[in-house]
């Protein structure tokens, strides 16, 4: 799996590339968000449009994730899950209380809610 | 001593090795008796200009160098310099960081002393070789010294012992190499319990086998044996290897295989040597062999229900003789094989073995040890067979290494009930160990559902629902240890896919998981595995024990309902 981050106007973005379920692949995500959390963010964003497969400890990951960013009082949001991706989050009910945003112009509202 | 130039002289005032201070230009300016002996001069006066290139041409033995020291001023130190030797085979001293010279010279000298390989001073005869520049010590680029054979030292006797040493070190390493070509450990076949003892003779012997899992869990047994022994038996055993494991993976036909190996080989082999084979794919679940033989001695089989050995015959002629390739034609032979039965692979040199009155251990006593301890598992088996053959040999040494491997079969509908199936059935097995190996197994199964015409969607669903179960039974049932053994079982039809998995751990209590959606478990980041897999496919089943899964996902048509919803309502936690 392949792992991007860029962060604008203090939204922090972690693009995942590929399959997330493999434990390497898991350990360096959190990595990445351990290291972006310590930056000076107002919200998280994981890009799902081009991850193709996810497990269920890769969802167990993104669930750890919105923890830690609701203990930070950051927003956190996933972008654009994909087919079977979309469907095993849904049928996990884990958009009840991570939300998934489909454009970028529900992203861009979901951050501007996130600024002071 | 003799000195051209003084100072020079005073480097080797005590010196009981020949040596000699060369300047830049490899002018020698200083030697001590033992060199002036060794140079067969009386002193440097004697010749005219000497440098260390006409004084190796006086000299019919170069040794390697080496030693040296440098003085500066008139206070000398003897130190010792690291060597190396270049790729063309000169050596270098390295002398950098020594003074850049000493009284009457302009630029770096040394003093090069003779010494074995060890660096420890030679007293014997030899021949300094040198080459000054402002950091390195070269050897001199004569024909002499480009040739740095060691110094032949000592009495012929000695000489002799040395040359011995070296081509018994020279075996031992083939033998290491050979030795790595066969199996440390034997692979964990299904439904089948293994063991292999070499024996060597001498350093290198001729004997190979190997254990081989193939793609559909089979599993190929090689042994050879290749005429003769040392270092061509091994190099040919070595390339026979790579051939045989080359066509065992492209084939399941042993007769396929060694009529290909025994073509190519046959264009290697320019020598007399020539090669015995038996190579034998065991299906563990349908308990037959299919086999093939090259001029090797048969296994042997015991029976299990009626306690009798008897030998697998076959025939073949030997591989890789060029004269006699028109003889070497090979066909495939099946037998049946029961639970217990066990087989016994080995190669002539355990029969061959003599005692004092050289009589040769032989078949009907090999036969006999069988029989006698065919109760015991394979590793005891083997061990009861060696100890055996040992106590008939009462001290004689071997003629010739040889090899045992031994099966036992195991029962093939117990082997079923437990993963899950019936014997008719005929499900595929895979085995996975690690992490990385879940891809390609998920991806054998999942492309027979898509040949099998399943939805793309089913196929995606299946695909998490193979990757839960396995990285349950690796993480959890094998508590993450992969040496231990996951087993799938599968059998993909039009109708339905179903798929067990089976690990070695303890199993556990899958009748008291917490659901997930409750809100006292949404927010964990663990226990969704088993609902994903509850929901996506139709049916799962678990064995009392609890370590073996199985998932079954009926055919049904693209777009018919599944038992997944659309997402109706997403958070914001904004």
């Amino acid at each position: 799996m392949e792992i991007n981050e860029k962060t604008v106007e203090a939204v922090a973005t972690i693009e995942l590339i590929g399959q997330l379920w493999e434990p390497d692949d898991i350990h360096a995500l959190q990595q990445r968000v351990n290291s972006v959390l310590t930056g000076a963010i107002k919200g998280l964003v994981i890009d799902m449009e081009r991850l193709t497969f996810i497990s269920s400890v890769g969802l167990g990951t993104l669930v750890r994730v919105f923890r830690q960013c609701s203990d930070r009082k950051l927003v956190f949001c996933l972008y654009k899950p994909q087919g079977n991706v979309r469907e095993t989050i849904e049928m996990s009910e884990i958009h009840r209380f991570i939300p998934v945003k489909e454009t970028p112009d529900e992203l861009a509202q979901a951050m501007i809610k996130s600024r002071p | 001593m003799s000195a051209i130039l003084p100072n020079a002289g005073e480097l080797m005032r005590g010196l009981v090795t020949p040596g000699c201070v060369v300047d830049a230009e490899s002018h020698i300016l200083a030697a001590n008796d033992e060199f002036l002996d060794l140079a067969g001069l009386q002193d440097l006066d004697a010749a005219d200009n000497p440098t260390i290139a006409s004084i190796l041409s006086l000299s019919e033995e170069f040794p390697l160098l080496v030693a040296t020291c440098l003085g500066q001023g008139r206070s000398f130190k003897i130190r010792r310099m690291p060597v190396r030797a270049h790729a063309d085979r000169r050596l270098m001293l390295d002398i950098s960081g020594l003074p850049a010279s000493f009284d009457g010279l302009s630029g770096p000298a040394c003093l090069l002393l003779f010494a074995d390989r060890t660096g420890q001073p030679l007293a014997g005869p030899g021949a300094v070789i040198s080459y000054v520049n402002d950091n390195d010590v070269f050897a001199k680029k004569t024909d002499a010294a480009d040739i740095m054979i060691p110094a032949q030292e000592g009495t012929p006797e000695d000489r002799l012992k040395k040359a011995y040493a070296d081509m018994n070190e020279e075996l031992e390493m083939a033998r290491n190499i050979q030795e790595g070509l066969m199996p440390g450990k034997l692979p964990d076949a299904i439904n089948l319990r293994s063991a292999a003892l070499y024996i060597p003779a001498g350093k290198v012997g001729g004997d190979l086998y190997d254990m081989i899992i193939t793609p559909s869990q089979k599993v190929a047994v090689l042994i050879f044996d290749v005429s003769g022994h040392g270092i061509p038996a091994a190099l040919i055993g070595a390339m026979a290897k790579m051939l045989f494991t080359h066509y065992l993976d492209k084939s399941e036909s042993p007769a396929l295989v060694f009529t290909e190996v025994n073509k190519r080989i046959c264009k290697f082999i320019k020598s007399e040597h020539y090669i015995t084979a038996f190579l034998g794919i065991i299906d563990p679940l349908e308990s037959t062999m299919v086999y093939s033989k090259a001029g090797h001695v048969p296994p042997l089989l015991w029976h299990a229900k009626t306690r009798e050995v008897s030998q697998i015959s076959a025939r073949g002629f030997f591989i890789g003789h060029m004269a006699l390739s028109g003889l070497a034609e090979y066909g495939d032979e099946t037998i049946r094989l029961e639970p217990d039965d066990k087989l016994l692979f080995y190669t002539d040199g355990l029969t061959e073995g003599t005692n004092p009155a050289n009589e040769m251990y032989g078949m009907d006593r090999l036969t006999h040890a069988m029989a006698q301890s065919a109760d015991k598992g394979p590793e005891h088996l083997l061990e009861a067979m060696l100890d055996d053959q040992t106590a008939f040999r009462q001290g004689c040494p071997l003629r010739d290494d040889f090899t045992m491997l031994c099966v036992e079969m195991g029962s093939p509908e117990s082997f079923l009930k437990q993963s899950g199936f019936s014997r008719n059935d005929h499900p595929t097995l895979l085995v996975v160990y690690t992490y990385k190996s879940i891809e390609e197994a998920a991806g054998i199964i999942l492309r027979e559902m898509d040949r099998n015409g399943f939805p793309d969607k089913d196929i995606k669903r299946s695909k998490v629902c193979i990757y839960e179960m396995l990285t349950n039974a690796i993480e959890h049932g094998n508590a993450g240890d992969e040496t231990k053994k996951t087993l799938v079982a599968y059998k993909v039809t039009p109708e339905k896919a179903a798929i067990s998995v089976i690990d070695e751990g303890k199993g556990f209590d899958h009748s008291h998981l917490p659901n997930p959606l409750t809100p006292e478990n949404l927010l964990k980041d663990h226990g969704r595995g088993l609902f994903i897999i509850r929901r996506y496919m139709d049916q799962i089943h678990f064995n009392a024990r609890g370590n073996r899964i199985m998932a079954v996902k009926f055919h049904r048509e693209e777009g018919a309902e599944g038992k997944t919803g659309r997402i109706s309502k997403t958070a914001d936690n904004s």
